[in-house]
Order: structure tokens, then C-alpha cells, then sequence
């Protein structure tokens, strides 16, 4: 490794992989679940076998087709799941978001002692490499993030040992950045001696506003390009629109991406009659926002008004509005679906939790790749006490952001491992539904790049 | 084992190096700007200081006097793209000896803490 090539650039070599550094200790140190290495083991043949046993409405020539599918912008993907039932039983696990720059390796118990046998090597080697080899630009191999350096550090490596190559490693936080730029749709990265390197491939892991300083139609080959991000990637908005386009296509076929009730375009003047249609529970999304940032759960009118004043800096921008996954099962709102929630603790505590199911592009069709989950820090089944917001009991995402950069609130992290999964109450059935549902957001995603670049 | 505080706005740099040096039998920990790295060395001892010269908020040479005036740093290393002989003489009059040049191998880093 070479540190300090330029501003923000370090210079990653084969052998610099070192497995502390890219998962937690207690992911490195964990046991995979057996039921968890069976999932992962399946092919889709058996996959998809199952899922039509399960749900004999669905043709199963259709499933095949959904997971076996070939994306052309969008083969790398983390869908985030939440396990819901309603007061009738029945149980679903539905879409929140499909995400275009995943984070969750870190996260991932190695399936086998060999570090190569993870999902940092996986993804180089199963999804990257096949379209690098196929692409004929020239120039070195790049890695660019603006957050997730565990992770990204990681990948750089993996990249740089499956390659045989060095990979710059680069900032790349502002369209200003001193060191990385695009010309005439081409990566470049300056060296040490000021000479800009331009990049046949890169591996991205940019994911605030993405589309200020990346273009579409890169000559440099991206994973994911940002055409992934703005069909629906990195744009909710445009992913439920996505989702609806498939569930109107795969209605004959009995095939369904679970979404909760939403409405689209919603003005900052508009929110309050979707507040009283809503019976006063909702859930306002800014539509380019990741990492729970721009996410409001509202229960009460403070809540409403707290959101609002916040979302009122920007009076032109539209929103999406959704349903509230309740956190319990409620007679005002008989058909409403609730969090099922982690089984109950010695202290009776069920909290809501999602599921972040990772899955990438392969020549055996979509594969999964890395699973686990994150919960909420405040149970669903006791009273929220005086001055908590409703965020606690619904919000699950990690993230924080601090003034320098992001951290991760990782003891709300829930390992996929022997000790852990038990916990979730999910089978190898619901493991089996979560990747179809994410398969089914992924092409359905890329399916509507396809519509808007092409 | 050294105490290392590395100062440095680049995370990642911060990151990596520190990685390397608790590998290696060191402590290290992170500053990324000079106020950041006043405050941590008045509140802890450290064996050496790794400065890097361009920080947001004040150049290596104002912190290395700062850091001779008011910390017990036992080594201080100045690190930096543009290593010029003015740079070198003005960290030298404040008994800076050790100066390591971007882009290094964190090996070469490990050589100089021996």
C-alpha cells in the first residue's frame, strides 16, 4: 500500500487484504447460521421450486425470469425488508427501500474460514471482474466513496488481489475534489506526480447526491453507474413508481414487490390533508435521502409539526408520503399491517427491526451475497415515554451524522450468526421470500434505467 | 509500543495508518484537524506526534511549535507532498529531525518508530 498518493488517494496493492479490518470483531469472530449457509447455498432452481410450492398463484416461469435476469445498470443491491403481519395473520415482508450503494459486509459472518469465501471476494469476483474483462476501455482500476471506509478499504483490496493490479483508492466527496475528476466522461486520478491517471473501472461507493459530480454514460466502467441511482437506486420516488410498473406487469403471473400504501409528489402545502386522510400516522420521505436522514415517522400533530418546520427550508420540493408500519395491532386501523418485531427478551421487549438483504448480478442469475439485520432502539410493545420521538420505535437504520464524517450506531446490529438470527424468528421460507422481493426490485429498477437512458 | 497521534484531515489516511500501527505493537489515535490535536494532547500523553503539514485549520509548522511548547511529545514527524528545503529548515529550528514524504509505504513509517 501506498498512502497520500495525492489528496485523498491512497494506492491499494494485492495483498493488503487484512480481514480485521473490513468486519466488525464480532462478525469476524461469529458463526454463520446453518439456515443462513443453507439460503445461501440454494441454487434458483431450487429457489424459485420452492417459492411457487409456497405460492402456487406465481408461474413459475415468470419467477425465472425475475431472478435469473441479467440487469444492465444495476447489479449490485441491498433491499431493506421489514418482517409485518396484520390482524388477520397474514405475514409479509415489505419492501422500504432498494439501495444502489449497499453497506452490510462488515456486517456478513465469513461462511468459511478463507476471507475469500466472503462477500468482498464474491462480488469482485462473481459480478465486477465478467464486466471489467468485457469492457474495452483502458486505464487503471479506481475505487471512489464518500463514506463506509471499513467496507470500501475492503473492497479496494479484494479488487487489487482478484485483478492482480494496485487500485487508487479515492475520496471523492464534492465535484471539487482536488484529485478525482471526470473528463469527457472518463474517471481520472491524479498520481503522485500530479498526472491525471484516467480509470478504465471503478468500484462506487458514492452515495450523497451521487449525480452532482458523476455522469451518465460513464466510458468508465462503474459498479453501479449512476443511472442505477436515479431510476430508482438512490431515488425513492422513482423506485415505487418502478415497483408499480411491475406489479402491473406480473399481476397475471401472481408475482407482488410488498410496499406499504404510498402517495408520490407530495407538495410541503399538501402534507397536512395526507395527515388528516392518514388518520394522523405516516411516514414523510424526501425522496433523494439515504441512511435515514430526511425520513420523518409522524404519530402525533407535534410530530407533524416538527416535521414540517424542518422540511419547510425547502418549500419547492416534493415529497412521498407513506402508510405507518404500526408498531402494534391496532383497532383503530383493523387491516393495517404492524411490525412483527424480534421475538420478546427476558424483559418481554419485541423491538422492529429490518432486514437488509444484499444481492448481486451473476452468470447463475441474481445470487444473494451478504444479510443482516439492524433494530430499533426503543421496544415496540411498551409505551413511548413523554418526549420520545416515534423514530425510536420505527427507525432502524445505523448511520449517524457527526460534523466529521459518519459513524455507525452498531449495537443495534444483528449478526446472521448461531447466536443472534434466533432472535428475528425469520425461517429459510422468509429468507427465500426477501431475496425474491429483492430480486423483484432489482429488475424492475433496471428496468426502468433501460427506459430512461437507453 | 509508541503512543502515535496521528494528525491528518484525511479519514481514510487516519484510518489506514492507524490500522498498521496497532498491528504493529503501537497505539495509535486520530486527529483530524490542529484544534482536535491540541486537545488530545493536553489531555494524554503521547510518544509521537505524526503532523502532517497541511491541515484545515493551521499549518504543520504552527503546530509543531505549539506541540514543543506545550506537550510532552518525545518525536515529532512531519509529513508532507511538498517537502521543500524552506518547510524542512523552519520544522528543523523548532528540533523536528524526522520527516517522512507522501506517498510512503506504512513500513517506512514503522522504520522511523524504531
Amino acid at each position: 500500500m501506498k498512502l497520500s498518493i495525492s489528496k485523498g488517494v491512497h494506492l491499494v496493492e494485492p495483498g493488503d487484504f487484512e480481514p480485521a479490518d473490513h468486519w466488525y470483531p464480532r462478525a469476524l469472530n461469529s458463526n454463520l447460521h446453518p439456515l443462513v449457509s443453507y439460503f445461501l447455498n440454494l441454487n434458483n432452481h431450487q429457489l424459485v421450486e420452492r417459492y411457487v410450492r409456497l405460492n402456487p398463484h406465481v408461474q413459475s416461469k415468470a419467477l425465472e425470469k425475475v431472478i435469473n435476469y441479467t440487469p444492465k445498470y444495476f447489479k449490485w443491491a441491498g433491499t431493506d425488508l421489514m418482517h409485518v403481519v396484520n390482524s388477520k395473520g397474514q405475514k409479509k415482508l415489505v419492501v422500504i427501500e432498494t439501495n444502489s450503494c449497499p453497506s452490510g459486509q462488515k456486517s456478513m459472518p465469513l461462511p468459511e474460514f478463507d476471507p475469500e469465501s466472503g462477500g468482498y471476494y464474491k462480488l469482485m469476483n462473481d459480478t465486477f471482474k465478467p464486466i471489467v474483462d468485457a469492457h474495452e476501455e483502458t486505464g487503471a482500476l479506481a475505487l471512489i466513496y464518500d463514506k463506509n471506509p471499513m467496507e470500501n478499504v475492503g473492497y479496494a483490496s479484494a479488487i487489487a488481489d482478484v485483478f492482480g493490479e494496485p487500485v487508487y483508492l479515492a475520496e471523492y466527496k464534492a465535484s471539487d475534489a482536488e484529485s478525482v475528476k471526470f473528463q469527457d466522461g472518463k474517471l481520472h486520478i491524479q498520481d503522485e506526480k500530479g498526472e491525471w491517471v484516467p480509470i478504465r473501472a471503478a468500484f462506487r461507493y458514492v452515495t450523497q447526491h451521487p449525480w452532482d459530480r458523476i455522469p451518465e454514460k460513464s466510458k468508465t466502467l462503474l459498479l453501479n453507474p449512476i443511472e442505477a441511482c436515479l431510476a430508482g437506486g438512490r431515488n425513492k420516488s422513482a423506485a415505487y413508481k418502478a415497483y408499480a410498473d411491475f406489479n402491473q406487469e406480473f399481476k397475471q403471473d401472481g408475482l407482488e414487490i410488498y410496499v406499504p400504501k404510498t402517495f408520490l409528489d407530495v407538495s410541503l402545502s399538501e402534507l397536512a390533508s395526507y395527515y388528516d386522510q392518514l388518520e394522523g400516522s405516516m411516514v414523510i420521505k424526501v425522496p433523494d435521502s439515504n441512511a435515514g436522514q430526511g425520513v420523518y415517522t409522524v404519530t402525533s400533530q407535534s410530530e407533524f409539526d416538527k416535521a414540517y418546520q424542518a422540511l419547510s427550508a425547502n418549500p419547492d420540493d416534493k415529497y412521498l408520503i407513506q402508510e405507518l408500519i404500526f408498531s402494534n395491532a391496532n383497532e383503530k386501523f383493523e387491516n393495517a399491517f404492524y411490525h412483527i418485531g424480534t421475538l420478546p427478551d427476558t424483559k418481554n421487549r419485541s423491538f422492529a427491526f429490518d432486514a437488509r438483504m444484499m444481492v448481486h448480478a451473476t452468470d447463475k442469475g441474481m445470487r444473494p451475497l451478504a444479510i443482516y439485520s439492524r433494530k430499533s432502539k426503543y421496544p415496540l410493545n411498551q409505551p413511548l415515554p413523554e418526549g420520545l420521538d416515534s423514530w425510536e420505535v420505527y427507525g432502524t437504520n445505523l448511520s449517524v451524522k457527526n460534523t466529521d464524517g459518519w459513524s455507525y450506531d452498531d449495537v443495534r446490529l444483528i449478526l446472521f450468526d448461531i447466536k443472534n438470527f434466533g432472535i428475528l424468528g425469520l425461517g429459510l421460507d422468509e429468507l427465500i421470500e426477501g431475496f425474491v422481493q429483492s430480486c423483484m426490485a432489482v429488475y424492475t429498477i433496471d428496468q426502468q434505467a433501460k427506459k430512461m437512458f437507453d | 509500543m509508541n503512543n502515535v497521534l496521528v494528525i491528518e484531515d484525511d479519514l481514510m489516511f487516519c484510518k489506514l495508518v492507524s490500522n498498521y500501527l496497532n498491528k504493529n505493537g503501537h497505539q495509535a489515535s486520530q486527529a483530524t484537524d490542529g484544534a482536535s490535536a491540541k486537545e488530545q494532547l493536553q489531555r494524554a500523553e503521547f510518544d509521537v506526534a505524526l503532523v502532517d503539514y497541511r491541515l484545515p485549520d493551521t499549518n504543520g509548522v504552527d503546530l509543531v511549535r505549539w506541540i514543543k511548547e506545550n506537550a510532552k511529545v518525545t518525536k515529532v514527524i512531519v509529513m508532507s507532498r511538498m517537502l521543500d528545503d524552506q518547510l524542512r529548515q523552519e520544522a528543523q529550528s523548532l528540533g523536528v529531525t524526522t520527516f517522512l514524504n507522501k506517498p510512503f509505504n506504512p513500513s517506512e513509517l514503522l522504520e522511523l518508530l524504531k
